[in-house]
């Protein structure tokens, strides 16, 4: 039920959580999953109420979603991994000058994005509901327990391998990687999770190190001196988001945007915003306009998709089925002892549908109250600033930490060299043109798939 | 402690990692005092749940308190590294 007490606690947190990942966001090369996964957890095992870490997590990914394009607009760097599509685009829009057109378009389309996304996504998942019980029912195939969902899950995987640039490695990865997965768990004696995704998201971080303490590898990637990033000067800005951008960009991204923040249940966030941008880039002569309509549809996808491959996923089905539930949602499907069950169970038992689609979409505007007028007049003196403070040495080691204390904490020594192996394995796929959603995705498979290649 | 950003050696050699330069000596010290902060404080969980009276916490305290551990090593390490980002403002 909710109260003014719940409502004070969602108003704080949706405020502090906008604030850190407005700064998180800009930072380059910040990880979704390390960024968003840990520190939900951390509250949840802290005792806070899970829809009140839901209603953190939302606020998150609106400030994060918005800011990470900030950098790219201005410097062409992502803020994220999510906004890594946007580069190209960026790029040739700054070559024309238009550093300012994008920031004001990208923001545009993000705030129209977040809202109408959750409204449709709340309202789809209501929809959908009556498939809850159906998708959770066990079949019995040769003996082996398979649950429904998980054919929504296979489908989603083998299509991420498809769509990975290696697609033979990444369809030969699911098995592979799924036996070491169960393998590490058996070592273990526990079905460990997070600590084995925080082994993926740092994974190509821990790669490219250990590459590089060899002399001869590591020539292809020595650079003499400091790396200039030249920032782009920005004009006035209307607050108006409707204002800032023509009918075509507005129809394109809402539309886009809703689709894909079903599509995300399954498929990979950021293989969708290439996958849509790309086509709609494409789709223009002009190489300027065809950048400027991608980089802002990308940008409402990116909110589409992180909203909706939550939140289907976490009410309807219950299971982590795609990339973005099975990466920074996670925390939602695992276990916590102290509510005694899965904190999206605890949502859903707790509090009815209409309390729970009021606090997220509170929340959710709470976000965009504080990040996007902050975004539209403050966005270059950040951007500045964060770049000019803190060094991408600090947050890798940050990153690192992280995940050491959460393998320690999953299984002790073995848990930290389990997932440094995890991170090896990840690192070295991802090189080899594997999408690390294919690898996130396996680990939820990994006890059925195993069970299933046993019966072959 | 190192100088900041400003003091740039032109041939002083860096890792481009992620779009990034590096060091691999700074992010040593940077992973070393982030993991130094986040077990410090995981392994005093237990005292400090034991002060705060909320023994049955102590499992949750110990994420809890290791993440912030890990970000306060992140903010202590930012003056040991340096900001290697040269940034020309249009």
């Amino acid at each position: 039920m909710l109260d003014l007490y719940l409502l004070l606690q969602a108003t704080i947190l949706s405020i502090v959580s906008a604030l850190i990942y407005i700064v998180i966001g800009i930072l380059p090369g910040t990880d979704e999953t390390a960024t968003m996964a840990p520190i939900a957890l951390a509250l949840l095992f802290a005792g806070v109420d899970p829809l009140l870490v839901l209603a953190w997590f939302i606020s998150a990914i609106v400030a994060f979603k918005i800011t990470d394009a900030i950098p790219v607009a201005l410097a062409g760097i992502p803020g994220g991994v999510m906004a890594v599509p946007q580069v190209p685009d960026a790029m040739i829009a700054k070559e024309h000058g238009y550093a300012d057109t994008l920031l004001r378009k990208g923001n545009s389309a993000a705030f129209i994005a977040a809202i109408i996304t959750l409204i449709f996504t709340l309202i789809v998942a209501w929809l959908l509901l009556p498939l809850g019980s159906w998708l959770n029912t066990e079949d019995k195939i040769f003996g082996v327990g398979v649950r429904r969902w998980f054919w929504i899950l296979f489908v989603g995987v083998v299509i991420l391998a498809l769509t990975s640039r290696n697609k033979a490695l990444a369809l030969m990865t699911i098995p592979v990687f799924a036996l070491l997965i169960q393998g590490l768990r058996g070592v273990y004696g526990r079905p460990v999770t997070v600590s084995l995704f925080l082994g993926v998201t740092v994974g190509p971080i821990i790669y490219e190190i250990f590459y590089a303490l060899n002399k001869d590898l590591r020539r292809g990637i020595v650079r003499k001196g400091f790396k200039e990033v030249r920032l782009a000067r920005v004009g006035r800005i209307s607050v108006n988001p409707l204002k800032n951008l023509s009918r075509e960009e507005l129809v394109h991204t809402s539309i886009w945007s809703l689709i894909t923040s079903v599509l995300a249940t399954v498929m990979s966030p950021v293989g969708l915003t290439i996958l849509i941008g790309d086509l709609l880039r494409e789709s223009k002569k002009n190489r300027l306009e065809g950048a400027i309509l991608a980089y802002t549809t990308r940008e409402g996808i990116k909110l589409g998709t992180y909203i909706g491959g939550t939140l289907i996923p976490l009410i309807v089905i219950g299971a982590p089925t795609g990339p973005m539930s099975a990466g920074p949602a996670y925390p939602f499907f695992q276990k916590i002892d102290l509510i005694g069950r899965e904190p999206f169970k605890y949502i859903l038992e707790k509090y009815s549908y209409l309390d729970i689609s009021l606090i997220l979409i509170y929340s959710a505007l709470i976000s965009l109250a504080i990040t996007y007028p902050l975004i539209v007049k403050y966005s270059r003196e950040i951007t500045l600033y964060v770049f000019r403070k803190i060094s991408a040495d600090s947050l890798y080691g940050l990153f690192i930490a992280i995940a050491l204390i959460l393998a320690y904490y999953d299984a002790g020594l073995p848990g930290i060299f389990g997932m440094i192996l995890v991170a090896l394995i990840s690192g070295a796929l991802a090189r080899q043109g594997v999408s690390l959603g294919v690898l996130f995705m396996t680990i939820v498979g990994a006890p059925t798939i195993v069970s299933l290649l046993k019966l072959l | 402690m190192r100088k900041k950003s400003f003091e740039e050696d032109p041939d002083e050699e860096f890792l481009e990692l992620y779009g990034e330069y590096v060091s691999l000596k700074e992010i040593g010290i940077s992973t070393a005092l982030s993991v130094a902060g986040a077990f410090v404080l995981y392994f005093s969980a237990p005292y400090i749940a034991e002060i705060l009276k909320t023994g049955s916490l102590v499992s949750a305290l110990k994420i809890t308190l290791g993440a912030v551990g890990a970000s306060i090593g992140f903010l202590i390490s930012i003056p040991f590294t340096r900001v290697k980002r040269k940034i020309v403002v249009e």
